[in-house]
């Protein structure tokens, strides 16, 4: 299932989503909408939308961040008021008041499943690591003792520098798999400025196998948070959901979206391609495929391409709404496929199927003279495929 | 661990009521005397504490009182698990005696009459398939049981598996007790206790923030499945010494596969048993439930 991954600036992108049935949920963001918005926007999708999943993630992993930028965070009582320090959390009993506070407050949200607080971490073997896996066991005996009616996801805040070492992953995984919760909520911190950032291969091959443990083995349900055209690969192996949204930073989780900006300017329109399994640059990237007339081989399908091909991604009809909804519609029909494939070595072939009809898209738009930044190119295609076949290699 | 020094005539003297039957057994660390006991037949056990030459034994981390108050809390525990396939607490009750300088508790179990499946290994090679399975679900019942009171057996082996009657059902021993008394499987000075070339990766390798879990018995099974189904331990060969065995184990080597020993292994009964021998507990199975499931899907298949 693809989520919409709330953020700021939501309008009715969420709304339009679940009508069209390119998303099936939405995890909320609190730092993006005031208590009150929030709650009774929750409340209305629940009656508006009763079959959609509703996820309140607590972006408790924000209070240990420097020179934050948290939004509304503060308005809700589970938030700490000041950024909490190392200190305050190295036993249970300081875990324990942020945990009950947590949980209790999204229990009596209209949410499918409770998300767990946690903080974000740059090791698996640090003191922050520990800090990380007490609230996981504290939010788990929280839940347990108070025999809440709805499941628990545990959340997994961490860098993505935390997964190249698999020895580490494999240390990681044996201690999740001890925690008697219903799944995992799972947010990997990168790096870069540019969308989409590198995906480092080593980190997205232990991230697959992180992912295929927890869900395909330990038969967790896995959300995928800030997800994009990498979390197909999430998915293949193993994960039930993921979500992403309308910008960049809500479909990558870097630490820009959670420090005070420095400005910048808005973000050139992309199309997002199903072929290709990524997106490029309307212009000029867009337009010279056209120019090549190999625009054919690249336009995804769905409802909103008649509009796109027909204005050649004019900004006056292929409006910023526009594209973020078809980004959606475009995840949702691979996402579909990979999912129809059925079991899992089912899933990996036809993923792998798609990225190799997509590389020869690339080669083809080589020759033709089509050229490409590095982010829009295969750059992110080869990491997939490499990071599917060492994938392969572990399992 | 070191077994108490007691006669029978001792026991009997030091615990009224109790007729021992047969010269007493070294059952790794307790001395197990068969005996009536108010016209029962049952397994009495006793267990060394401490002895004044010795102080406390070695491999026992806790002093006298903790060790003893463990052990009762421990026999309590036990004697409230309902379940066909773990060994039952006999009609003598706990105590704690002194004899010749030695502190010894001193408990009973049900007496099983029939065979340990080392036995049954060493006469017949193989078992049959459907042996094992039936064998393999009574032991994930017990290792079930137990964890539901979060408790890791810790010493799963053939000889710790016996039919309770001649060709009945299979009975799990030796539920961790003496174990606990050190709660540690090496102790500080590097000697296991128990019976190594059985024991999980986990419980050799003891990780800092890591408890055990199930997943570390369900090793075990793992083991003595392969064992059952094919005659011989997965890492032991003709002459293997103890450390070669633990070290295959640390070093998280796969065995051959069973098939390639014994012909007519089912596929999904070497899926299974290479699942539980995985190194990592989280490429085992997470819950008892799915084990037995899994354990249940493939007995109905075949």
């Amino acid at each position: 299932m693809i989520l919409a991954q709330h953020g700021w600036a939501k309008t009715n992108r969420i709304e339009t989503g679940l009508t069209e049935g390119t998303v099936g949920g939405v995890v909320v963001s609190p730092k993006d909408m005031g208590l009150g918005s929030l709650e009774t926007y929750m409340r209305q999708l629940a009656i508006d939308y009763p079959q959609a999943d509703i996820y309140f993630d607590p972006q408790f992993y924000a209070t240990v961040f420097d020179n934050r930028k948290i939004g509304k965070l503060d308005q809700y009582p589970y938030f700490p008021s000041r950024p909490l320090r190392r200190g305050q959390l190295s036993n249970a009993s300081g875990v324990r008041p942020h945990v009950e506070r947590t949980l209790d407050y999204q229990m009596l949200r209209p949410v499918k499943a409770l998300i767990s607080p946690s903080i974000m971490t740059d090791s698996l073997s640090d003191r922050w690591h520990r800090i990380a896996m007490t609230f996981a066991s504290e939010s788990a005996a929280y839940h347990s003792v108070r025999g809440f009616n709805k499941d628990l996801l545990i959340t997994i805040a961490i860098d993505e520098s935390c997964l190249r070492d698999l020895n580490a992953v494999e240390n990681f995984l044996d201690e999740l798999t001890s925690l008697d919760v219903a799944g995992f909520y799972i947010v990997i911190r990168r790096d870069g400025m540019v969308y989409p950032a590198a995906t480092d291969s080593v980190a997205l091959t232990n991230l697959l196998f992180l992912v295929y443990s927890l869900s395909e083995l330990n038969e967790y349900r896995v959300i995928c948070g800030y997800s994009d055209f990498i979390g197909l690969a999430l998915v293949a192996v193993g994960g039930q959901s993921m979500a992403t949204g309308w910008y960049h930073t809500l479909r990558q989780f870097t630490m820009r979206r959670w420090q005070i900006s420095t400005g910048g300017s808005p973000a050139n329109p992309r199309y997002s391609s199903g072929p290709l399994i990524n997106s490029v640059l309307v212009s000029p990237e867009m337009d010279a495929l056209f120019d090549a007339n190999m625009h054919t081989r690249v336009i995804s399908g769905t409802s909103r391409d008649g509009d796109f091909v027909a204005s050649r991604g004019s900004s006056v009809v292929w409006t910023e709404q526009q594209s973020q909804l078809h980004h959606w519609e475009v995840l949702q029909a691979l996402h579909s496929d990979i999912v129809a494939a059925g079991v899992l070595q089912n899933r990996i072939d036809l993923l792998k199927n798609k990225v190799e009809l997509a590389l020869d898209i690339y080669d083809d738009a080589d020759a033709a003279g089509v050229t490409f930044r590095a982010e829009s190119g295969r750059r992110e295609l080869n990491t997939m495929s490499e990071s599917l076949e060492d994938f392969e290699d572990l399992i | 661990m070191r077994l108490p020094v007691l006669e029978p005539s001792d026991l009997e003297s030091l615990v009224p009521g109790v007729s021992v039957i047969g010269s007493p057994l070294n059952g790794g660390q307790k001395l197990v005397f068969e005996a009536n006991y108010s016209g029962e037949k049952c397994a009495v056990k006793a267990i060394l504490i401490s002895a004044e030459a010795l102080g406390s034994v070695p491999g026992n981390d806790y002093s006298d009182d903790e060790a003893i108050a463990r052990a009762e809390r421990e026999v309590e525990i036990l004697g409230g698990i309902d379940s066909p396939h773990l060994v039952s607490l006999g009609p003598v009750p706990f105590q704690v005696v002194e004899h010749q300088g030695q502190r010894i508790v001193i408990f009973s179990e049900e007496w099983l009459s029939g065979r340990a499946l080392n036995e049954e290994i060493a006469d017949q090679g193989p078992l049959p398939v459907e042996q094992v399975l039936e064998m393999a679900l009574s032991v994930t019942s017990a290792i079930c049981s137990l964890w539901d009171r979060s408790i890791v057996h810790r010493d799963i082996k053939p000889g710790n598996i016996v039919r309770r009657s001649p060709g009945g059902e299979h009975v799990l021993l030796d539920m961790g007790l003496a174990f606990d008394l050190g709660d540690k499987s090496i102790t500080p000075s590097g000697i296991y206790v128990g019976t190594p070339i059985y024991y999980s990766p986990d419980q050799l390798i003891l990780r800092p923030n890591r408890a055990l879990d199930f997943r570390s018995d369900s090793y075990a099974l793992g083991t003595v499945m392969y064992e059952s189904l094919t005659g011989s331990h997965p890492f032991a060969t003709q002459g293997s010494s103890q450390k070669e065995v633990v070290t295959k184990i640390v070093n998280g080597e796969m065995p051959v596969a069973p098939s390639s020993i014994v012909a007519n292994v089912p596929n999904e009964v070497e899926r299974l048993v290479n699942r539980l021998l995985q190194h990592r507990p989280h490429r085992r199975f997470r819950t008892c439930s799915q084990l037995e499931a899994e354990l249940e899907a493939i007995k109905a298949n075949i």
